[in-house]
């Protein structure tokens, strides 16, 4: 049973993936952004594809077409380094956000030191003085692996519940 | 055009005025709100940056912004379209059209109430490339937006250009793009400070900050100007602001004079 096989993952392993998406889930909350683009291979693929309402029994609803983030780690080196200086208001007074990251299953992915992950996320941040809490929630289809012995994130498609979307903005990463 | 994929949508604080302002009439706020581009060397230091070029002011509150720049050339000819696209754009425009296709940087403007466009050339990947924006402005209440915001692109273009078109889009415009975050949050600013009672007492006339009066009886509109409309040769100018609230001000009091009332 070569499939049965394929996906018993280790403990171990399991935990250390975990504590990974934990880690960088407190990096994001406390802004360390660039210490954040250090857990991402420099050929990561990084995509939220866009959501929408379709109508019908077990059709696709995960738009192939459209996204709200398509990039490379150019690209969020880019919009890092953004929050980086003096005028980016979006994030001057800074947010305060929580990644709230749960239900991880850990399969084997196509190399020995490679797993596909699925996370859920509930997103939260409060902002200025202003009494609404803002969130965002969905789930996340990552790649993996072990690169000169530390975790990097080699894909990530972010999957949104939401169809309109309820943050004023998206100067967040999910 | 071809419109790629589906509308972005999103609920914004925001009242609807001043999202089709913003899009439509004030290249000015780009030297504060976008200052971050200039911090990080996309955009230049000189803060008449995106004053130079024209602003068109057409009938009913509609008009556009044709943004140049210092020299009166584009830093990229026809919005850093592939050259293998120019013969065409020439064939198809009239040769003035044609020249300022070939020398603007960024189309912006507005077709009253609620629809707005911008045709920038940007990229988070250090390429810049251009593409068509249209937004719509959905007013859910006075402090409540939903926006919803199309790709487009020229049809003729390359594939490859178009992808990268649409990630050059997703880093700029857009509720995820770096310069629409910081828009957003001017019009969240503009909601709240609208509530107090200091901006309740004022007038939109000269004892208001917001009195709409920039280049207002000193600068004259451009007879050179190829293009229909009244254009003025600058576009740090209210001279279109100015249109659209008049505009909106006579459909609102329209039938509000009832002739023999006072009688």
């Amino acid at each position: 049973m070569s499939s049965e096989t394929k996906t018993r993952i280790l403990p171990e392993i399991q935990i250390e993936i975990a504590d990974f998406l934990y880690r960088e889930a407190y990096l994001l909350d406390h802004r360390m952004y660039k210490e954040w683009l250090d857990l991402l291979s420099e050929d990561i693929v990084y995509r939220m594809p866009m959501r929408e309402t379709v109508e019908g029994v077990g059709v696709d609803n995960v738009a192939s077409d459209s996204a709200f983030f398509d990039e490379s780690k150019a690209a969020l080196t880019t919009r890092v380094n953004r929050y980086y200086t003096k005028s980016a208001w979006v994030e001057n007074p800074a947010t305060r956000q929580r990644h709230f990251i749960s239900n991880i299953r850990v399969e084997s992915g196509s190399g020995p030191d490679e797993y596909k992950v699925v996370s859920y996320f509930l997103y939260k941040r409060s902002r200025g003085s202003h009494p609404e809490i803002e969130e965002m929630l969905g789930e996340r289809h990552d790649t993996i692996k072990r690169v000169n012995g530390d975790w990097k994130i080699a894909s990530r498609i972010i999957i949104p519940d939401q169809t309109v979307i309820t943050t004023m903005n998206m100067s967040m990463f999910l | 055009m071809e419109v790629i994929g589906l509308p972005q949508r999103w609920v914004a604080k925001a009242n609807w005025k001043a999202t089709q302002e913003n899009f439509s009439a004030d290249p000015y706020h780009v030297q504060t709100t976008h200052r971050s581009t200039v911090e990080m060397g996309i955009s230049p230091e000189d803060p008449l940056y995106a004053g130079y070029g024209h602003q068109v002011v057409m009938q009913n509150g509609h008009g556009l912004n044709v943004i140049t720049s210092k020299t009166g050339r584009s830093r990229a000819p026809y919005q850093g379209m592939p050259e293998s696209m120019w013969p065409m754009f020439q064939r198809n425009l009239k040769p003035e059209q044609d020249d300022i296709l070939s020398r603007t940087t960024v189309f912006v403007g507005g077709v009253y109430p609620n629809l707005s466009f911008v045709s920038p050339i940007h990229g988070t990947e250090g390429h810049l490339h251009n593409y068509l924006n249209f937004r719509v402005w959905r007013p859910l209440a006075p402090d409540k937006v939903e926006v919803w915001c199309w790709f487009m692109i020229d049809k003729a273009a390359p594939e490859e250009y178009k992808k990268a078109a649409y990630k050059g889009y997703l880093g700029s415009f857009g509720v995820s793009g770096t310069l629409e975050q910081d828009d957003t949050e001017t019009w969240a600013r503009i909601v709240e400070v609208s509530g107090g009672l200091m901006m309740r007492d004022k007038q939109l006339n000269y004892n208001n900050v917001s009195n709409y009066l920039m280049g207002f009886s000193h600068v004259e509109p451009d007879p050179t100007f190829a293009g229909p409309g009244t254009a003025y040769p600058t576009t740090y100018i209210d001279a279109l602001s100015r249109s659209i609230h008049e505009r909106w001000l006579e459909l609102l009091t329209k039938d509000l004079i009832i002739e023999g009332a006072s009688k």
